[in-house]
This record gives structure tokens, sequence and C-alpha cells, in this order.
């Protein structure tokens, strides 16, 4: 009994330290990261990996969309000229991790508009294996639960801030005596606001800062993590000249910066949206960086009465080079 | 209960039965001397003004924008306030607390036996100090260029395997002392190694390394409890301001049937 416990432990070690490698490994890879490489000494780093496939199929450009309830993930003021609620599910595969968002857009009539939004990233299981067999698994997931408002300031302002609880955590099923589970949690939030010109284009502005918040303690005190916190400053505007030349058809691009807070690691995101008759959209980006879910992007959306699909890949990043590139799908329902 | 906790509790139930009469009394006192406008609308100017910053207010105190719309919810934003930046206060001392606790600890048992003086270390080493029993020497043979240690069970003693392991071809045969790979592997053991003012051994006080551990899981508790507080006071501070504009923006400026709060401008593009 004894020879089979301290098998069992080895098992169980050795299954929690690849359990928290694959936790490591994919925070690490959804980090742009610098053009010489490198490692970052930030925490909570599945808060940078995109939401939603209307958004990565346009460059992760966000900072003056308007797109519903994927801006509770990029800029909160992109839900203030919302008038039909909105109910969302966006699910994402990466070779590391299986994202679902379930999110909700409630406009509120005077009083602005309210989202809330609940994110899933699941790592997969690793099995706990002793002599006999499978004894148990482990769980490793992020968690973000998430709580927006934004309301426009007159006619060319918008306004939104989103409070948002993160979690990163690593259960266990099955004899888990040895294997040192965790749940840290942190707070953070994003502001942003949205200018938007009067012109023929339609020209906007947008300005956000995103992840601000406190430090993710997951053991040590001493050995928190600051969040990525990052600050997105972008442009976008619409192509009258194609309205004219197609009727029906309308083409939109958007371009942003983003960058740290010490302003050191600039990264370029670039997006353009054709719809026609505002039932098909055709989307392509491109997201600068080194990271997971970077680099070239295409987009498709359908838009059915209240019902609308978008869907989106990315050719770049971590997963395209493992062979597996990264897909975004988004349901949605408009009453 | 804990002294801290007894404290956040008294505060709160003083806010809580002192702070409504008081601000109903003033209330009472500013509607007495006002007098309608043209409009008719009852609302001096002033008071216009003061709601508009009411965001603002509450965005630096929960509950004082709230204060400025005289609404009486101001009390349970000022509570929960307190509560947080109390308990904010509580856990972050006793983090310290424990810190202190394990520093010391350290300083009268573990490292006791080594040198008069024991400088303070960074938190990798005394997080060190809760996974080796003992720190081994430095440098065995006073003297000349530094041997490290051989004892594998010793941190220092790990740190030179360590060494060997990533820069020699066979860690147990050593290549000339002058070689780049011989080097190498001594810079690594030099930033790494635990030199001879932090030399630290637990051997026969396992009983205190023990409590060593358990007291740096108090101070992590701690630090986490008072990282806790404060993301409520975040949600606090954004509750009440976003509270606060959403006031404004039904009832307007100057409350009921008022006109509206917008922000109003324009930039220099052709």
């Amino acid at each position: 009994m004894r020879r089979r416990r301290s098998k069992v432990r080895g098992a169980l070690s050795a299954a929690r330290q690849a359990a928290v490698g694959a936790v490591l490994a994919v925070t690490a890879a959804a980090l742009p990261l610098r053009a010489q490489g490198g490692l970052s000494t930030e925490g909570a780093l599945f808060l940078l990996v995109p939401v939603g496939a209307r958004t990565v199929g346009s460059g992760q450009a966000t900072a003056t969309a308007e797109s519903g309830s994927e801006s509770l993930w990029g800029n909160p003021a992109g839900i203030a000229r919302a008038t039909r609620r909105e109910v969302a599910l966006h699910y994402s595969r990466t070779v590391v991790a299986n994202g679902t968002v379930l999110a909700l857009v409630y406009p509120a009539g005077k009083a602005g508009v309210l989202g809330f939004g609940a994110q899933l990233y699941d790592y997969g299981a690793q099995e706990l294996t002793d002599v006999d067999g499978t004894v148990g698994e482990l769980l490793p997931r992020s968690v973000v639960l998430a709580a927006t408002y934004a309301a426009t300031l007159g006619t060319s302002v918008r306004a939104g801030v989103t409070y948002k609880r993160a979690q990163s955590r690593l259960d266990c099923t099955g004899p888990c005596g040895s294997v040192a589970t965790f749940n840290a949690s942190t707070s953070g939030l994003d502001a942003g606001v949205q200018y938007q010109t009067t012109r023929a284009d339609s020209l906007s502005m947008g300005l956000m800062l995103r992840h601000l918040g406190l430090k993710l303690q997951v053991n040590d005190d001493a050995q928190s993590d600051p969040l990525p916190t990052r600050v997105q400053i972008g442009v976008g505007a619409r192509v009258p000249a194609v309205a004219k030349a197609l009727p029906g058809a309308e083409l939109h691009w958007s371009a942003e910066l983003v960058n740290r807070t010490s302003l050191d690691d600039p990264a370029v995101r670039l997006g353009a949206e054709l719809g026609l008759q505002k039932q098909l959209y055709l989307r392509a980006g491109y997201a600068s960086g080194t990271g997971e879910a970077t680099g070239p992007a295409i987009g498709l959306g359908f838009v059915r009465g209240a019902l609308s699909i978008d869907f989106a890949r990315v050719f770049g990043g971590f997963s395209s080079d493992a062979g597996q590139p990264p897909t975004f799908l988004t349901l949605r329902v408009h009453w | 209960m804990p002294r801290g906790v007894w404290r956040s509790v008294m505060l709160v139930a003083c806010l809580a039965a002192c702070a409504h009469p008081a601000w109903a009394q003033q209330r009472t006192l500013a509607t007495a001397g006002v007098a309608p406008t043209e409009s008719g609308r009852g609302a001096p100017l002033g008071e216009a003004e003061r709601r508009r910053w009411a965001p603002v207010a509450s965005l630096i105190l929960p509950g004082a924008g709230q204060a400025l719309l005289h609404q009486d919810r101001f009390i349970a934003y000022l509570a929960l306030e307190a509560w947080s930046v109390l308990e904010f206060a509580n856990q972050r001392t006793e983090a310290r607390r424990q810190r202190n606790r394990y520093r010391t600890l350290a300083r009268d048992v573990a490292r006791s036996l080594y040198g008069p003086t024991h400088p303070v270390g960074t938190w990798e080493y005394y997080e060190n100090m809760e996974k080796y029993l003992e720190s081994g020497v430095f440098d065995r043979l006073q003297g000349g260029e530094v041997d490290p240690d051989l004892d594998e069970s010793t941190y220092n003693g790990l740190t030179w395997l360590r060494a060997r392991t990533t820069y020699w071809v066979d860690p147990n045969v050593a290549p000339p002392i002058g070689s780049a790979e011989y080097r190498r592997a001594i810079n690594f053991y030099l930033d790494r190694a635990v030199r001879p003012e932090y030399r630290w051994s637990w051997r026969n006080a396992q009983l205190e390394q023990d409590l060593y551990i358990r007291t740096i899981r108090r101070s992590n508790m701690a630090g986490r409890e008072a990282r806790a507080a404060l993301g409520v006071a975040l949600a606090n501070h954004l509750l009440s301001a976003v509270d606060a504009v959403i006031t404004l923006r039904v009832e307007g400026l100057e409350g009921g049937n008022g006109r509206g709060f917008a922000v109003r401008g324009s930039l220099p593009i052709p």
C-alpha cells in the first residue's frame, strides 16, 4: 500500500507539473511578444486573448468598434448606442484552450446601456494516473465575470467602463491529497471613450485603457503579478465611395495602436469589414506581434432577422504554428 | 473576534446610526430658503452645479455623489467603503506582522549560528528557506577560487549540481578549471548560491521550520484578503459613480424633469 501511494504521489506530482506548465504555456503564448522574443512577467494573460468572431475577423481593432456584446471585452464605449437587447455566445478554439463567453447587452433607455458577461477558458483536463490507471483529473481553467456600463454624452461622445473579476484556478477530481490546487482572483477595469465626427465618412476615434487593476496572487504575496494593462488608441471610418458604387454595400476600416502603459512595446492592428445589404459581412484584418491570435485573419458574418452568426480564423500565432489555427464563432440574438 | 474586525463593525454601525438624521436635517435646511426660478423648476442654479459634480464626487468617495443628489443610499456606499478601507488596512497590517515574524524566526533560529549580522534577504531567499533544510557553505575551502558546496541535500550543493548539469558535458567530470564550460558553471553558482552572511540551517529545528512555513502562509493569506478588500473598494467606487451618472441622466441636472446630462464638444477635423 505504501509503495502504491508513493507511485500515486509521483504520478500526481508529475501530472500537476504538466498541468501548471500547460497553464503557463497558454498564458505566455497569449501575450504579443517583442520581435526579439522574451518572457512576460504579467499575470492573467488570458485577458489578452480576443473575444468574438467579429472582433477577430477585423484584426482585433476594437478602439472604435461598436460590436455589441464583443465590446464588453474591447472598448466598453462601443455599446453606448445599442438600441436592441442582445444575447450572445462566443466560442473560441486554439491549441491550448477552448473559450466560451456568454454575454448580455441591455439598453436601459435614458439611463444608458448595461452589459454583463461570463467567460470560461478551459485548458483541458490532465489525467491523474497510478499503476491501476486513471484515478482523477486536473482541471486548469480561467474565469472572468464582467459588468459594463456605457452611455452617450451628447451626440458625439460615448464613454464606458467595465469592471471585471478575473480568476485563474486549478481544480482536481479524485484523490488529490498531494496536489496543490489553487484559486487566484483579482479585480480590474476597462475604460474607454469614442468620439464620432459628423463627416461624410463617419470618422471616429477611440481611446481605451484595459486591464487596469490589482495584482494577481497565485501563491506568495511577494510574487504577485501585475495585470497586462494596455493602452489602445484607434481610428475608423466608412468609405463612402463604396456605398455610391455598390448600393447596399458598406466598407468600414479601422486602425489601432496597442501599447503597454510604459509605451515601449507598440503593436498595430488593422481591420476592414465589407457589409452587403446588412446581411452578409466579409472581414479581414491583421494584428502584429508574435503571440497567440496574432497575424492575418479573415471573418464572415451572416445576419438573418434577429439572429446573426459570425466566424473568424487567424493564420498566425502559436496555434497556427502547431497546425491548429485559432477559430472563433459567435452566435447572436437581438430583440 | 480580532480587534481589527471589531473596529470595522463599530465604525460601520456608527456611520449608519448617526449619518442619516444629520443629512436629513441638512436637506431640510437646504430647501428651506429656496425660491422658484423663472422657469418654475424650483432648484437654484447652485444646486445644478453641485449635482453636475456628483459622478466625480462618487468616484473619489463612494456615496458622496449620492449625498449631493440627496439620495439616502449614500449610507450604503459609505459604509461599504469604510469596511473595505478598514479591512484592507487590517489585512495589510497583519501581512506585514506575519512577514516580520517569519523574518525574525529565520534570524533567531536558522541563521543564529552564522555570524553576528543578518541582513534582510529578498523574498526568494526566504522562500528557499521554506524548501531547504540547510543552505550549505558558499566556499568549502577558504582562499583561492570559490569551491562550491558538494552536498546535494543543501541549497548550494543543488545549485552547483544544476550548474554542472547545464554547462558540463558530464556533470561528474570537471573540465579544466580555466575552460569556458567551467567558468560558466562557476558564474552560474556565483549568481545564485547563498553567501556566508545569508547562511542558514534548520537542522534540529524542524519544528521551528514548520512554524516558519505556516507563518509565511498566514502572511500570504492576509495579503490575499487585503487585495480582495481593495477589489471591493474598486467596485464600490465604480458602482457609486455609475449610479450618480444614471441618476443625472434620468433626473437631469436640476432634478425631476430637468434637462439631461451631456458633454458637448468638437475636434478641429476638416
